[in-house]
């Protein structure tokens, strides 16, 4: 009937013992140290404004590998993944309307 | 419209552990009450990231002000260490998402081990934390009356330098609390296996820490990499 | 037709929650949802009294229009504790910590909420942040206002404004985890058929305002840790000579506090649409819509904080945003009181004390939106900020739509949580009393603001006098008015009648178990099969007429 029922339902079944997925979580961990590689060494190349979209991008990209991979945010159920989702957008209301005052102060 | 009661009494007597898992509230099960942690967890770790977020707004409203003074603050930071630091943290979100994953299919000792290294690694982040630390306060840039910052954008470096202390100092704050309760949690699984600590309260400690890992994947440019080049 | 189950007998007397260990120490260990909810209760009626008595104060300086009761720096320590006592410590707990606590898991089918430790422990941070903020009261109180503005909060103030911002950043997480737990408990702990569309609305008000609090506060609590810093080291975020910037500050305390107004309106929305269809005899009228406009008011009531700021030296621009959401946010609100009014069209209405609450409130919430109509018109707000306009606006809401909703609950469900009853008569009375010296009260002030007598002065201008009698004069009346249920609902706990399981005959999972309750709430799992406000006499002829 709910949500719940899944987490229930699957735990309430007898599995075969899982083996550590070591493989899987070997490439997020190279993919993440790619990525900070990536990160670190494009700021010594001068672009400009487009240094900090970069990085911030990549920073993105790293918080959804550790989001999925680690958090399984995806895997959960859909009141998880609006709790999760609610954060960010909630942080986008106070950066966003406080910013209308900020970058138009003066006029 | 039959009434709340009268069905009481109406349904079969034995209900199997499936069913009654189904059923929340008086027939709460163990697998009911770890979804009742888990997203009780993100619920809170919810509440951090808005909390996180303020220093992150105050961050992007300062910058924006003294974009120039950001910029020149932002170098005397030690972009060796910081990345270090990135890559120590992000090796531990690994260890301690294997030692979840170890507690969930019941290996209580190799979850121990697993969760013994990340905290080791959680120090390493500490300790050179506490080492830039030092660094930044023997070259003066702690904000302060002691602080010294060379040429006409000292006042918008002090602020830099106040929120990288602030920012960073909170991240610390909640490593170290990460540090402690895997390491509690990480002596309980050795001591007595999964039935003094479960696997329950693993996945949320690995929750939180994943969070502190994204805190800081977004510090780390934020604050290291505003001009390298 | 077979009656809701709400008014079929409870199976046989378990032992309610207020027999077995009455210790101390049990109370003081307990995890039982209702006794962390009377503790609570005691809890903030004191604070209630200690905010009352600091607005006593007030309205004898403001008397006369001479400054002669105490002086200026005193008139701002009483404004400021009336403030931040009355809202972080009465208000935002009041209807979540109490009849929140109380109520939820009964009315979902539910022993207890889904964390009861963690209960607890949000009552001892409440506790705790309590005891800060007394001995900031007792070691020579606060000036600042309750909003606590920079600079002079981190600059000039001389008070003890560190133990104060303490006190309410403890009581923040006292707040987070109240929210916390009730969200949790609602998607998780519902009983089986008790879909979300079957939840009293009281659950969704709880549930909305749940939201707002976790996702509010930890940006309050960081606001004041960052002036707590600012203030000890003079670091330079909120300092515009050390390149900060004082609208920072005010932009993160209004995205908190905005918010938290409709944390103190939510809750009071929820008990009159639980105490309207009982005493009209009445479905709630839109269901479905009731509960989306809850939600809607939740959400988009954290886009407008921009209205506190109109004159703040913000950009037009933000201010012209903010007041078009303003105007948005206003339109669920009066939904939910045309709902209302709807509910009570042809039914079958009784004036029971809870009834003249929750009539109260909707005529006094209503008055106190539309005046806020006013305050979001940006070229009207000119005129009107910091007068005595915005004071009455927002005492007819919190007080005349959050405290007497607060009542109204109290009333409702004594019964239920004490197992007595209160003398018909006195409530009833105290009831109309509250309304009439609310008025009274607040009124004046709405007029004294449009003729330009501006807010947080301890004197004023000999034209404002007629209207500051009144006022203050009002609040004699307001004030009795709240003492006597003190004294007749404490009559009835030892002596008032016991009280039957439905006294009210409503509906509702909370009325089909004993008053009290036992400790273990239901004895069988409920199962819920009903729609909810199903209301017999008037549900079955609404039923026939739409077939």
């Amino acid at each position: 009937m709910s949500a719940t029922a899944s987490l229930g339902a699957r735990s309430a079944k007898v599995k075969p013992m899982r083996s550590l997925p070591l493989r899987s979580h070997l490439m997020v961990w190279l993919a993440l140290m790619a990525l900070l590689a990536l990160t670190a060494g494009s700021s010594f190349v001068p672009l400009g404004t487009f240094n900090v979209v970069v990085n911030f991008t990549i920073a993105a990209i790293k918080a959804a590998l550790v989001l999925v991979f680690f958090m399984h945010v995806a895997r959960g159920e859909a009141a998880v993944r609006i709790a999760a989702a609610a954060g960010l957008l909630w942080l986008g209301f106070l950066f966003a309307l406080s910013f209308v005052d900020i970058l138009a102060r003066g006029h | 419209m039959t009434t709340a009661i009268a069905s009481a009494e109406a349904r079969p007597p034995a209900e199997t552990p499936a069913a009654a898992a189904d059923k929340p509230g008086l027939a709460a099960t163990p697998t009911l009450r770890r979804g009742e942690m888990a997203f009780g967890m993100w619920v809170f770790l919810t509440t951090e990231t808005l909390f996180f977020g303020v220093l992150f707004f105050a961050y992007a409203a300062m910058r924006f002000a003294h974009p120039a003074a950001f910029a020149a603050a932002s170098r005397h930071t030690d972009v060796a260490m910081g990345t270090l630091n990135t890559a120590v943290l992000l090796t531990s979100s690994v260890t301690m998402a294997l030692a979840v994953e170890a507690a969930e299919i019941g290996r209580a000792r190799i979850a121990a081990r697993l969760m013994t290294a990340t905290l080791a690694l959680g120090i390493v982040f500490l300790a050179i934390k506490g080492y830039a630390y030092h660094r930044e306060y023997t070259e003066h840039l702690f904000p302060g009356a002691a602080f010294h910052f060379a040429g006409p954008l000292a006042g918008g470096a002090e602020t830099f330098f106040w929120i990288y202390f602030v920012t960073t100092g909170f991240h610390a704050l909640h490593l170290a609390i990460g540090v402690g309760v895997v390491g509690f949690m990480a002596w309980r699984l050795a001591r007595g296996g999964l039935a003094a600590q479960s696997a329950a309260s693993i996945v949320n400690a690995g929750l939180y820490w994943h969070f502190v890992d994204i805190v800081w994947i977004f510090l780390y440019p934020a604050l290291y990499l505003v001009s390298r080049s | 037709m077979t009656p809701p189950a709400a008014l079929l007998p409870a199976p046989a007397h378990a032992a309610s929650y207020l027999e077995g260990d009455m210790s101390i120490r049990a109370w003081l260990t307990t995890r039982d949802h209702k006794r962390i909810a009377i503790m609570f209760a005691i809890a903030i009626t004191a604070f209630f009294f200690i905010g009352g008595a600091a607005a006593t104060l007030i309205r004898i300086e403001l008397a006369t229009p001479a400054g002669d009761l105490v002086s200026a720096e005193t008139y701002n320590k009483l404004f400021t504790m009336h403030g931040v006592v009355m809202v972080w410590f009465f208000l935002i707990p009041s209807i979540p910590a109490t009849l929140g606590n109380f109520l939820v898991p009964l009315m979902i089918g539910a022993k207890d909420l889904a964390f009861p430790r963690l209960n607890l422990t949000s009552f001892y941070l409440y506790v705790g942040g309590a005891l800060f903020t007394l001995a900031a009261l007792f070691a020579g109180g606060v000036d600042t206002g309750w909003t606590f503005y920079t600079p002079f909060s981190t600059m000039f103030s001389n008070t003890n404004v560190i133990a104060a911002i303490a006190g309410v950043f403890i009581v923040g997480f006292s707040s987070i985890l109240t929210g916390l737990n009730f969200i949790v408990t609602v998607h998780k702990l519902r009983a089986p058929g008790m879909t979300f569309f079957r939840l009293p609305l009281f659950v969704w008000a709880i549930y909305a305002t749940s939201v707002i609090l976790v996702l509010a506060t930890p940006v309050l609590g960081m606001t004041l840790a960052l002036l707590g810093i600012e203030r000890i080291w003079h670091i330079g975020i909120f300092d515009p000579s050390l390149g900060g910037d004082p609208l920072l500050f005010q932009h993160l305390f209004w995205f908190y506090s905005h918010p938290a107004v409709y944390i103190m309106v939510l809750p009071a929305m929820g008990i009159a649409s639980e105490i309207i269809p009982c005493f009209a005899r009445s479905p709630v009228f839109g269901y479905r819509t009731m509960a989306y406009a809850i939600i809607a008011i939740a959400v988009i009531g954290f886009l407008v904080w921009g209205h506190h700021m109109f004159v703040s030296g913000q950009s037009v621009y933000a201010g012209l945003v903010f007041s078009i959401l303003s105007y948005l946010v206003a339109i669920p609100s009066a939904i939910k009181v045309f709902n209302w009014t709807a509910t009570l069209y042809k039914g079958s209405i009784s004036f029971d004390a809870p009834m003249i609450y929750a009539l109260g409130f909707v005529g006094l919430f209503m008055l106190g939106g539309m005046s806020g109509l006013f305050l979001a018109a940006l070229a009207l707000d000119v005129q009107l900020t910091d007068t005595y306009f915005v004071v009455a606006h927002f005492h007819y809401i919190m007080v005349g739509g959050s405290v007497t909703a607060y009542l109204a609950g109290i009333h409702f469900w004594w019964p239920k949580i004490t197992g007595r009853m209160y003398p018909a008569r006195w409530a009833q009375f105290a009831a109309v009393l509250i309304f009439l010296g609310f008025n009274f009260t607040f009124f004046p002030q709405y007029l004294l603001g449009i003729e330009g007598m501006p807010r947080r002065y301890h004197e004023y201008a000999p034209q404002f006098t007629t209207l500051n009698v009144l006022s203050s004069a009002g609040a004699v009346i307001l004030a009795m008015g709240y003492l006597l249920p003190l004294v007749y609902l404490g009559w009835s706990l030892v002596r008032g009648a016991r009280a039957p399981q439905n006294p009210w005959r409503a509906t509702g999972l909370e009325w089909t178990v004993p008053s009290p309750p036992p400790t273990e709430n239901f004895a069988t799992q409920p199962h819920v099969d009903e729609e909810p406000y199903a209301y017999p006499p008037v549900a079955a002829s609404r039923q026939e007429a739409a077939t």
